[in-house]
This record gives structure tokens, C-alpha cells and sequence, in this order.
């Protein structure tokens, strides 16, 4: 795994080959198969500049990771461009400590641009805008995101996607997990211009309270101007049903594992991506620590 | 030896009541089966033992081995011995099967048991129950057959080892050939250590598991107990004769 610090607008190890830094920009060359992740760490507490270009015909497995722990205002404005042809998965994990953190990620997919993008959130008071332009035909993204709050934890997660030509597709899962009096807001907008035929747009949001103190809104929303397109979306929140619970109480798991157990297996599909073994600890632990 | 004792048990649903005074005597090494139409308590019996929320106790007792069940929580009384099989498990996804037996083991025993001699105990079960091994990495019932559910109710019980199991109509939906493999799997277990309540209302699983005593569930009570005799008779009247023979009342299907 290449692992990358950014700390103070720089990098300051040196780069692998195939990538590049210049004026902000993380260049990840045309071409190139990465067998191994690239990991990219901010160490900032503010960053408004970083951007990431993959190159046409790449297939790579990015991993950024915002890790500060300072408690007063945190901003981060990210960009991601995938050229042509491109393949990746990237994985965005949030734990900032701030209490007033503001996150922009911004997407751009290019013409059969496939991009996997799955996210973790446990910050303490965020709100996180994910935007995915598809730009181009044949440009596909699957999101899968989870946010976990407890104690005083507010996460607010808007994701956008928009269709901005014909045979694209996007789908979205995102998850919300809220425990004491955390609270969870996930609002998902799908939008599907005029002539952009034979577009798929999916959402599915899922929100799990484990106490009556709790608070998960979820807003699908699906914005369609044109005829020819498939989407479809649906929303559910409740606490982990009963029967489950008795269930695996039943088999003597207490209530606490029990509860535990299913949201692990909510979050399982996340937490298989997370190939780098400390980070994918840190964030099981954290997850486990707010449920 | 252990000992399930139920006394003159009463169990609510939404403030109507379901059981109106079950007693039931159970030992170790002993099999009791519960027969009756449907809708005469045997379930409510089942998961009021275990400890479902749904269900209102507002009398009577139920003690394992002198620890009043009823004082416990559910997790509680499964490590105190007691197993429910269940007639509709739920499903649990991104939990794989193994894992959570493994979980359950480790919690009934309340030691950890070694990865290895976990993975041998469950893969011996899992050929005794003639099922596919692919299972224990799939999610907990998540797209399982009706009848590869029973089978793995009766999988956690082999793994898990109770020494009281409940099983609440393990028999229902299953062919005549996963009827003999769940009925010799549950059959094998019965010894010294181990009693069980079967509950069903059909026959055929008794010809596998051979019941000690044989109770007839009517309206919430125990009307009638004997040996397998009573069986036969169930078999060719249904239960209309009980009606006449006790002079009782009761609603619901004859045969």
C-alpha cells in the first residue's frame, strides 16, 4: 500500500512513479493497474484544495482518511475527476473530533468512468456533502455509506447525484446508526436531467435507532425530467425488530450483543472494503464504541 | 440430573389470556410431547418458557433446576440450560452462521471455545444433518429454504447443547426424508443430560422421536396425559373424543 500525509497543503514523502503532485493536484496516471491501495491521510484541520485526477483506462483503490482531532471548526473541500474508462473504489472515512466540521466532496465521472464509493462516518457534529456529476454515457457510481452517532453526535449526510447524460447510472445504499441522543440526518437527491435516456437512478436509505432518544431523519428524493429512464427508491427506520432480538437473546447473547451483532452485519458490507488493517480496527472499534 | 418444573401457568397476549393453568413435570432423559389443534396455547408455551416480551405471565411458576425462569431475562435462561427451536427464526443479515453459533457457544458455556474444536463440532452436526456445508458462511436464515431453517434450529441445539430444548413444531413443512434426519438428530441427544418438550401437532415426527409422556393442549390447558397410546388414538379420532371423554368444550379443528 502507497500511504500519502498531506499536512499543511504538502506531501512531503516521496511518490510513487505513476502519481503525482502538483498546484493541489494528486495525478494517478493513465494505464496503470494498482494491485495495491493508495491511502491518503489529512492531516489538517482545514483543506480546501486537494484534488485528485485518475487518468484514463487506471483501475486503483483510493482510501482517504480525515483524522483530525481538533475540537473547534474544521473545513475540507475535496475534488475527484475519473477520466475514461476508469475503475475505482474509493473509500472515504471520517472520524474528525471537531464540533463543527464542514465536508464538500465533489465527484466527476467521464465516459464509462465505473467508480465504487463507499463511506464511514464517525465525526462528532458534520455535515458532509457528497456530490457525483456523471458526466458522460456509460458513467456508473454505487454508493454505499454509514453513519454512526451516539451521545451528542450530530451527522448530516447529503448525497447528490446527477445525471447529466443519457445510459449513466446511479445507485446509492446509505445506512444510519443512532444511539443515546445521537442524531442522523440523510438526505439522498438523485437527479435525472431532460434526454437523459435510459438512466438508472436507485436509493435505498435505511435508518436504526437503538433509543427512544435517538433521532434519524431520511429524505430520498428523486428529481426525473426525463421519460425514459428506471429508477426507484425506498426508505425505512425503526429500531432492530424484536423477533431478531429475542432470537439471538435466546441463544444467550445479551441484549447489548445482540444489538451489536445485527449492526455489525448492517456494517459489514462497508467494513469489508476497508483493506488497511489499523484503519479498518480503529473504525470497527469506534463504530462499536457509539453502539 | 436436571429438572423443568411448570406450575399452574398463566400467560396473557394483549390482555387475553392464552394458557389458564399448565403444569408440566420434566426430567432429564425424558421427551414430552405437547399435541393439540391449532391455536390451543402450545406455541404461546413455548416462547412464554423462553421469555418472549409479547407475553404476559400473570401467574403461576416455572423453575430449571430451582432457578425461578421467570426472574430471568432471556439471555439468562438460555445460559441456565434452556433452548427454544423455533418455528419461524428470524433472519439476520451479515451475521454468517457460524460466526454466530460460534457466538452462542461461547456464550451458553461461558468459556470460549477454540476456533478449532468449534469448526470440528459444527462441521460433525452439519454432516449428521445431511446439510449443504455452504451454509455456515451464508447469513443467519437470510434465504434459507423453510426446511434448511428447521434443520439449523436443530443444528444451534447439537452445537449449543442445552439441557432443556423446546422444540416448537420443528416438524412442520419438512418431507418425509428431513423428517427422519431433524427426528434421529433430536432422537440421538435424549439421554441423562438432556429432556425435551415436543411440540407439534402432527404425528409422523413421533415415529422418530419416541416421547416418554404425551400430553393433549386444549383451550390453554394440559386436559389429558399418558404414554404413546394416547398417540394412536390421536391419529384415528383426531380429537373429538377428548371432547366427549372429559366433557369439555372447546373451538377449533377436530382432526
Amino acid at each position: 500500500m502507497s500511504l500519502i500525509n498531506v499536512k499543511n497543503n504538502t506531501i512531503s514523502e516521496k511518490l510513487p512513479s505513476n502519481i503525482t503532485f502538483a498546484d493541489n493536484q494528486l495525478t494517478i496516471a493513465k494505464n496503470q493497474v494498482f494491485d495495491e491501495p493508495i491511502k491518503i491521510v489529512i492531516h489538517d484541520q482545514k483543506h480546501e484544495e486537494l484534488k485528485i485526477l485518475v487518468k484514463e483506462n487506471t483501475q486503483v483503490k483510493i482510501m482517504l482518511e480525515l483524522a483530525n482531532g481538533a475540537k473547534d471548526n474544521n473545513n475540507y473541500i475535496f475534488h475527484f475527476a475519473a477520466e475514461q474508462n476508469t475503475n475505482v473504489k474509493y473509500l472515504l472515512v471520517s472520524e474528525v473530533q471537531s464540533e463543527n466540521a464542514l465536508l464538500e466532496h465533489y465527484f466527476s465521472l467521464k465516459r464509462d468512468a465505473k467508480l465504487e464509493l463507499v463511506g464511514g462516518f464517525v465525526s462528532n457534529k458534520m455535515v458532509a456533502k457528497m456530490s457525483v456529476d456523471l458526466l458522460e454515457e456509460g458513467a456508473e457510481v454505487k454508493m454505499r455509506a454509514v453513519a454512526i452517532s451516539s451521545e451528542n453526535h450530530v451527522q448530516k449526510v447529503d448525497v447528490f447525484i446527477t445525471h447529466k447524460a443519457p445510459y449513466t447510472y446511479g445507485d446509492m445504499t446509505n445506512i444510519g446508526i443512532a444511539s443515546k441522543n445521537g442524531q442522523i440526518i440523510l438526505n439522498g437527491v438523485e437527479k435525472i436531467e431532460a434526454g437523459m435516456k435510459q438512466a438508472n437512478a436507485f436509493q435505498t436509505l435505511k435508518g436504526i435507532i437503538t433509543d427512544d432518544a435517538a433521532k434519524i431523519e431520511v429524505n430520498p428524493i428523486l428529481l426525473i425530467d426525463e421519460y425514459d429512464v428506471k429508477a426507484g427508491h425506498g426508505a425505512t427506520i425503526g429500531k432492530i425488530e424484536e423477533s431478531v432480538l429475542f432470537y439471538l437473546r435466546s441463544r444467550g447473547l445479551t441484549l447489548e450483543e445482540a444489538e451489536r451483532l445485527v449492526i455489525n452485519g448492517f456494517l459489514q458490507p462497508v467494513i469489508d472494503e476497508i483493506e488497511d488493517e489499523p484503519l479498518r480496527e480503529r473504525f470497527v472499534h469506534l463504530v462499536n464504541l457509539r453502539i | 440430573m436436571a429438572v423443568l418444573e411448570i406450575k399452574n401457568l398463566h400467560v396473557e397476549i394483549e390482555g387475553k389470556e392464552i394458557l389458564k393453568g399448565v403444569n408440566l413435570h420434566v426430567k432429564s432423559g425424558e421427551v414430552h410431547a405437547i399435541m393439540g389443534p391449532n391455536g390451543t396455547g402450545k406455541s404461546t408455551l413455548a416462547s412464554a418458557l423462553m421469555g418472549h416480551p409479547k407475553y404476559e405471565i400473570t401467574q403461576g411458576e416455572a423453575h430449571l433446576d430451582g432457578v425461578d425462569l421467570f426472574e430471568l431475562e432471556v439471555d439468562e435462561r438460555a445460559r441456565a440450560g434452556l433452548f427454544l427451536a423455533m418455528q419461524y427464526p428470524a433472519e439476520v443479515a451479515g451475521v454468517t452462521n457460524s460466526d454466530f453459533m460460534r457466538s452462542a457457544v461461547n456464550a451458553t458455556s461461558g468459556k470460549e471455545i477454540g476456533l478449532f474444536e468449534f469448526a470440528m463440532r459444527y462441521e460433525k452436526e452439519v454432516e449428521n444433518l445431511k446439510m449443504n456445508p455452504g451454509l455456515a458462511h451464508r447469513y443467519l436464515n437470510e434465504g434459507f429454504s423453510g426446511g434448511e431453517r428447521k434443520r439449523n434450529e436443530v443444528l444451534q441445539l447439537r452445537v449449543i447443547r442445552p439441557k432443556f430444548a423446546i422444540l416448537d413444531e420443528i416438524d412442520s413443512g419438512l418431507d418425509v426424508d428431513a423428517l427422519k434426519v431433524v427426528g434421529e438428530n433430536v432422537s440421538s441427544m435424549i439421554n441423562d443430560d438432556f429432556g425435551c418438550i415436543l411440540i407439534t401437532h402432527y404425528q409422523r415426527i413421533l415415529d422418530h422421536i419416541k416421547p416418554t409422556f404425551v400430553h393433549i393442549m386444549i383451550d390453554g390447558k394440559i386436559v389429558l396425559s399418558g404414554g404413546q397410546e394416547l398417540i394412536e388414538k390421536i391419529d384415528q379420532n383426531g380429537y373429538e373424543w377428548v371432547k366427549d371423554e372429559l366433557g369439555i368444550e372447546f373451538e377449533g379443528n377436530g382432526k
